[in-house]
């Protein structure tokens, strides 16, 4: 089954997103700020990430630029809570960088698996 | 003895003596006489000093008439002599008086010699006057020559008859030849023509000239002179000469200058300086006050400050007595920011200097002071404190709402995952229900903290303001209680702002529903008026950041209840609601005052408990869009539906001033033939005649496969959101939205369709 990395700082977050996919059947790996998801990041394993933008450590535009140039084919969505220089600027930041959807919080989970769902075939 | 005249005789013979003595007494004159034996001690008894009448008895041998004559003129030309000769002699007479003398007696007619000295007397006063005259002389020639004035005596020809010694020093040549030289010689063309020429003109005319002028002397530099021309005339009338007296006034008038610079300076000062002075009786009482007294307490004259009492300007009655108290135990004091009430009512904040004025005896007679205008420092001061206030609650705000959002996100989350599992109607999934009905309402809230933080950031566009003036107002009125009127004024109907047309929807909407509230008795009206204003007819204490030029000031008056000075000051807080039993949500203003910011402008709130409130939103004019603009190839074709609903028809708006090429249509007829153009569908959820989820199943059931838009309210769209077709190309956005978002939802939708 495809693997999905999510990049979260916000534990519940976290584990509601994980929970939510591993019941679809995804292989999920979690971290909990962008540092931590650079290190995590494997092509072979992951097939979609989904990051917050505005973490502790590395920013999500960082994870973004990172999977990206370690393998162009992976999917991104990104998610943002409405950071200080707004939602808007942050996340067509992240769209220009390559993430395929974005999603302003607060969101329909169910609505972003299936956009998951879309994107894994 | 009369007129100081001495009779010199000067014989050999001792009777001659005796006997002219004798004749000159018998003339009935007295005159001191002296006798002389010979010519030699006559000669040096002389002296130019005293005047004498020589009588010289040349009768005998010893005195030789023609040597005698000689001897005499050779001393003193003027000297009166006569001659005594004998009778045989007679014939030599007219010889004698040719060498002259002045008369000849013979000896035989020396009676005759008292009247020959009688008749000379008036020459001899002739002299002495002569004498007196050229010491006169002297001494007019000192006055004239040391005279700090330049005289000088000017003829017709413009030139020099005369110059004093002070007129030589004064240019610089003491001993200079002036006589002959002209007045353009001496004192150059430009004194001559501009100084000079028409004031000796006018004297040669026949009147006296007086004129003060600067000079430009080669000798000493710039000097101001005193002229004075008089008019000489000759035995006829006809002037012909001017009497010049020039006299150097330059230090004199660098004195007066500086002390009436001195004078004007202080009566300027006094005048406007921002500093208001007064002089008030023991008590108080107002006996002098200057110009800046009267404007910084609104009055109009003197008159009308004078006799009032000091304590009459202080909204504390009591704080005056303290403080004259203060001033007179100490003899000055001042005090910070006392709140005066003027004339108008108006509260003036103002420093308070005063000092107590005695007399020679020491009683107090006067208290004089200064009052210093701080009103605008003071307002100023309240407007940072209030701004940085908001700043700060809009930083807290904003790092709440971001944290919120992902809480939020959380809470839905397994709000929605429950449902999943739970049948409709049971009392789990009605009580989950509400908690997402809760979560929409948080989302509400975590926007409008966004938004009056400004960390929403806005799309801005050209929009003209009374378009969406005129979308809000039509959108309220049928939701407003029939005793209000809902009227528009609008004055400037091609204003146009660069703004998020959906925001200022929003920003409009609040202001309106905000006015209602504020009409507490269901009656009245609500005024929106349009209008354009240059910066400097907006008070500066609006504007107080630096102001653009022109300002489109859009105002809502209504005639409700209106609010006191400490409400005003607060009503941009969020959570601080003007109406009692908390109607609204206690955000709606401060997201008004969060969007104005963002586009540049203010706010300006005006209000009178009782009598309504009037807030004036002043908004950057911008530049009418351009013809250019609109023929630039269009981005997108987009569907709006419904077309009716003023939100959408705002959208509408947006998205055409954007450059999408946008059609609308309502949700009836044949409508799903309007789609085929379309590459967008946005559809716009109303609750009153539109439902995006039956929208979408009435897309899928015709077949539309086209990219959807869905704006809708957050709490209403979850109850119908699982229900929804799935579709790729589709993006839920939730109310309010701003054009922003929908402008980067439209680019996403777009992109990922190519």
């Amino acid at each position: 089954m495809a693997g999905v990395l999510i990049v979260e700082d916000d534990q519940p977050l976290r584990d509601l997103l994980r929970d939510a996919l591993e019941k679809r059947r995804y292989t999920v790996i979690t971290a909990a700020d962008g540092r931590e998801a650079i290190n995590k990041f494997r092509p072979s394993v992951v097939d979609l990430v989904i990051t917050d933008l505005l973490m502790p450590e590395e920013d999500g535009l960082k994870v973004i630029m990172h999977v990206k140039e370690m393998s162009p084919d992976t999917k991104i969505i990104a998610i943002s809570g409405g950071g200080k220089a707004g939602p808007g600027s942050y996340l067509s930041i992240a769209k220009a960088l390559g993430a395929k959807y974005t999603y302003s919080k607060p969101f329909s989970p169910a609505e972003l698996i299936q956009k998951v769902r879309e994107l894994l075939g | 003895m009369e007129n100081g005249l001495i009779i010199k005789i000067v014989s050999a013979e001792a009777t001659m003596k005796v006997t002219v003595s004798e004749m000159l007494k018998q003339a009935a004159r007295i005159f001191d006489s002296e006798f002389f034996n010979d010519f030699d001690s006559f000669r040096s008894s002389l002296s130019k000093e005293s005047e004498c009448i020589a009588v010289i008895d040349c009768t005998e041998k010893y005195f030789e008439w023609q040597e005698v004559l000689a001897r005499i003129k050779d001393y003193d030309e003027n000297l009166y002599t006569i001659i005594i000769v004998s009778e045989n002699e007679r014939e030599t007479i007219g010889r004698i008086l040719e060498a002259g003398a002045y008369d000849v007696i013979t000896k035989g007619s020396l009676s005759m010699i008292g009247r020959s000295v009688i008749r000379l007397i008036p020459f001899l006063d002739d002299r002495k006057k002569l004498k007196e005259l050229s010491h006169e002389k002297y001494l007019a020639d000192h006055i004239v020559n040391n005279s700090r004035s330049m005289i000088s005596i000017i003829n017709r020809s413009y030139c020099y008859e005369k110059v004093n010694k002070t007129f030589c020093l004064n240019h610089n040549s003491p001993d200079g030849n002036f006589v002959g030289m002209t007045l353009e010689d001496v004192w150059g063309r430009e004194n001559f023509r501009s100084n000079i020429k028409k004031h000796i003109d006018t004297c040669f005319s026949g009147k006296v000239v007086y004129y003060q002028a600067f000079f430009k002397t080669p000798a000493w530099g710039k000097r101001y002179y005193e002229v004075i021309f008089k008019p000489i005339t000759d035995k006829k009338g006809v002037v012909t000469h001017a009497l010049a007296e020039t006299y150097d006034v330059t230090d004199l008038k660098l004195r007066e200058q500086a002390v009436s610079e001195i004078e004007w300076e202080f009566s300027n000062l006094e005048t406007n300086l921002p500093i208001g002075f007064f002089r008030s009786d023991k008590n108080g009482k107002l006996l002098h006050v200057n110009k800046a007294f009267l404007r910084i307490m609104d009055m109009k004259s003197e008159e009308e400050a004078i006799g009032k009492s000091i304590s009459s300007f202080y909204c504390e009655k009591d704080l005056f007595s303290h403080h004259r108290k203060t001033i007179i135990e100490e003899g000055r004091s001042s005090f910070g920011r006392v709140s005066l009430l003027s004339a108008e009512e108006r509260e003036v904040f103002c420093r308070i200097s005063a000092f107590v004025v005695r007399d020679g005896s020491g009683n107090m007679i006067y208290l004089d002071g200064a009052i210093e205008d701080y009103t605008r420092e003071v307002e100023l001061e309240k407007q940072l404190l209030q701004s940085k206030k908001l700043d700060t609650i809009g930083l807290l705000a904003g790092g709440i709402a971001h944290d919120f959002n992902t809480i939020l996100t959380t809470i839905y989350g397994y709000s929605e995952m429950s449902l999943e599992g739970l049948k409709q109607g049971t009392e789990a999934y009605s009580n989950i229900r509400k908690i997402v009905q809760a979560v929409g309402r948080a989302r509400t809230l975590t926007n409008q903290m966004l938004t009056f933080s400004r960390q929403v950031g806005q799309e801005k566009i050209s929009v003209r303001v009374a378009d969406i003036i005129l979308e809000t107002t039509d959108f309220m009125r049928p939701t407003i209680p029939a005793g209000i009127e809902l009227k528009e004024e609008i004055k400037a109907p091609d204003a146009y702002v660069s703004a998020d047309p959906t925001q200022l929807y929003r920003v409009f909407l609040n202001l309106i529903k905000n006015a209602i509230e504020a009409i507490d008795e269901r009656i009245g009206s609500i005024t929106v008026s349009l209008d354009v204003i240059s910066s400097d007819k907006i008070k500066s204490e609006i504007l107080n950041n630096k102001p653009l030029p022109e300002y489109a000031v859009i105002s809502f008056t209504d005639n409700g209840q209106g609010m006191d000075k400490s409400m005003t000051e607060r009503i941009f807080e969020p959570f601080f609601s003007a109406n009692k039993g908390g109607k609204g949500t206690g955000l709606g203003l401060s997201v008004v005052y969060g969007i104005i910011s963002e586009v540049d402008g203010d706010i300006n709130v005006k209000s009178k408990k009782g009598e309504g409130t009037t807030i004036e939103v002043y908004i950057p004019v911008a530049e009418r869009p351009s013809l250019n603009d609109k023929a630039s190839p269009s981005k997108a074709n987009i569907l709006i539906v419904p077309a009716t609903d003023n939100e959408a028809k705002v959208i509408s708006i947006a998205l055409t001033n954007s450059g999408y090429n946008v059609k609308s249509t309502d949700p009836v007829g044949q409508w799903i033939k309007m789609t085929r153009d379309a590459d967008v569908i946005i559809v716009l959820d109303n609750l009153r005649d539109t439902n995006t989820t039956e929208i979408a199943f009435e897309l899928e059931k015709n077949s539309v496969d086209k990219c959807l838009l869905l704006i809708s309210d957050f709490d209403s769209w979850m109850a119908e959101e699982k229900n929804l077709p799935s579709g790729s190309g589709r993006t839920n956005l939730f109310k309010p939205v701003s054009l922003k978002e929908i402008i980067f939802s439209l680019d996403s939708l777009l992109n990922n369709r190519s």
